[in-house]
């Protein structure tokens, strides 16, 4: 599903974010990726997302070469990726339900499909009786909620939670990555960014460290399930 | 892209006309401005180049045929002629026909010229008229240059007032329209820029998701389209009203040389100014607008 080969990526003011990073994560897997705040996790981020392009190696994601995908198929390849945001990112004037259903419209699906999936979808997050409720008065942890509601919407083969406990409460982080898991189940390939170890360690799942823009540790071996 | 979602970008669009309504009215109130300057401008040229082809289709050159010449001579001397480029009509006048216009001139005392008519001092003449006022010294030359040819009277001087007088025109007119073009683009713009700047969370969310560019700049560009529609309403309008009451003031003037001129009323040309205003409208915005969302794409 995503695939690093040697790739590093140095930014224009002469930073080495990511150094010779091989990488292979597959279908149906659970990884944390785990590093201090500098260690190159959003490059990483940033690189799958094709946000930028990496200074050299091969990087495939949901069988796309980024190195040679062109400009008017990132949108294609995106679609295969649902992100949670650290800051969830949600549209302030838009309420619960339209901010899933906006990233439907976005892609291009008929209406029909949307008022039968997002209701669904929220549901599945447990916030149907908050859909016509804005974000500003829903707490963290239901933004969080809805963040993920809308990365799940058009059923991607991979979810990226970036920093998904950052901002919101323990008891309620732990309710998010419990719904990570719930969705790894059903097939999905779920990759957790993060900084902290605790976490971590709490979920004995495959875990990626990155340091200074290298892997330093791969537990590929670690406990599935 | 189907037709549902196309529908929800066209609602987005003019919704951002309505959250941004303050920099859309001020776009709308100037590109409606530079509409009606374009049009007032338009119609102005159009107007004095209708005069001017008036006038120079009045204007004729004068050519004077020797007196010895034989008929089949002043025949083949009208075939040349006639066969210069630039020239338009060609009628021949006679010497009779010549003197009785002579007698014309002199108004009441033709008869002064009574005694002549059997010793016509008058010569036989073609009288042409030109396509072209430019090329009138060059078909002076021409022609000055042909057998039997005694002389050819030319308002060369007349010529070249007013093709200079309509070139100037043109050209300034040209200046002030693209200073207004480009005054327009830069005024839409701004405001999409405007928009864009307050939804660019929305834009960098679409990017995340998957939205396409084109997807992304729909609304943008209905945005720019409805400004640039209104304006061109309002525009008309405007130009409407304004020629209607210019013209009621100029046909009941009091100087004849003001009331007798043939004006092209607005109303005889209003769905050439409509269109103009809604293809000019609808560029405008759609151009101005795609140059503001450049920069914002590029996630």
């Amino acid at each position: 599903m995503i695939e690093f080969k040697g790739v590093t990526k140095v930014y224009p003011n002469g930073t080495v974010a990511l150094d010779d990073v091989d990488l292979f994560i597959g279908k149906g897997e659970f990884v944390f990726i785990l590093g201090h705040s500098g260690a190159g996790k959003s490059t990483l981020l940033k690189l799958v997302l094709r946000e930028e392009a990496a200074t050299s190696g091969e990087i495939v994601v949901a069988d796309y070469h980024l190195n040679e995908i062109r400009n008017r198929d990132i949108p294609y390849l995106r679609r295969n990726l649902g992100v949670v945001f650290q800051d969830f990112r949600l549209i302030p004037t838009m309420t619960a339900y339209e901010n899933v259903a906006f990233a439907m419209h976005v892609t291009n699906i008929p209406k029909k499909e949307i008022r039968k999936r997002v209701p669904y979808i929220l549901h599945l997050v447990g916030l149907t009786d908050k859909a016509k409720v804005y974000p500003t008065e829903l707490s963290g942890g239901e933004q969080q909620r809805v963040a993920l509601a809308r990365a799940l919407v058009h059923n991607p083969p991979i979810i990226i939670a970036d920093e998904p406990t950052g901002n919101i409460d323990p008891e309620l982080s732990y309710e998010i990555m419990e719904l990570l898991t719930e969705i790894n189940k059903l097939g999905t390939t779920v990759v957790v960014v993060t900084h902290e170890q605790d976490m971590v360690a709490d979920f004995h799942r495959r875990t990626i460290k990155l340091e200074h823009g290298r892997i330093v540790a791969d537990t590929r071996k670690a406990v599935f399930r | 892209m189907n037709s549902g979602s196309f529908g929800y970008l066209v609602r987005q669009g003019i919704n951002g006309t309505w959250l941004n309504r303050v920099m859309s009215l001020a776009s709308i109130g100037i590109l409606t401005a530079c509409l009606i300057i374009l049009g007032g401008v338009g119609l102005l040229s159009v107007n004095v180049r209708d005069i001017f082809i008036a006038m120079e289709n009045q204007t004729e050159v004068a050519i004077y045929i020797e007196d010895d010449a034989t008929q089949a001579q002043i025949t083949v001397l009208g075939e040349q002629i006639k066969a210069l480029d630039g020239v338009n009509e060609i009628t021949f006048i006679s010497k009779e026909e010549g003197l009785e216009e002579a007698k014309g001139m002199l108004d009441g005392e033709g008869y002064l010229l009574d005694g002549l008519d059997d010793d016509n001092p008058i010569p036989a003449s073609y009288r042409i008229t030109l396509t072209d006022q430019s090329k009138m010294v060059e078909i002076q030359n021409a022609i000055q240059k042909m057998e039997k040819v005694e002389s050819v009277v030319a308002p060369t001087s007349l010529a070249e007032t007013l093709t200079g007088i309509e070139r100037t025109l043109t050209i300034l007119g040209g200046i002030i329209i693209g200073i207004l073009l480009i005054a327009s683009l830069v005024v839409i713009n701004n405001t999409i820029k405007l928009t864009v700047f307050a939804r660019r969370r929305e834009i960098n969310i679409m990017k995340y998701v998957g939205a396409t560019n084109g997807f992304i700049r729909l609304p943008f560009i209905v945005e720019g389209l409805t400004i640039g529609i209104i304006s061109a309403i309002l525009a008309f309008g405007v130009l409407a009203a304004v020629s209607q009451s210019l013209g009621g003031m100029l046909s009941s003037s009091v100087i004849p040389a003001i009331s007798s001129l043939e004006i092209i009323s607005f109303w005889d040309v209003w769905y050439w100014v409509a269109g103009a205003f809604v293809v000019s409208g609808m560029l405008i915005g759609t151009f101005g607008s795609s140059m503001a969302m450049r920069k914002h794409l590029q996630v």
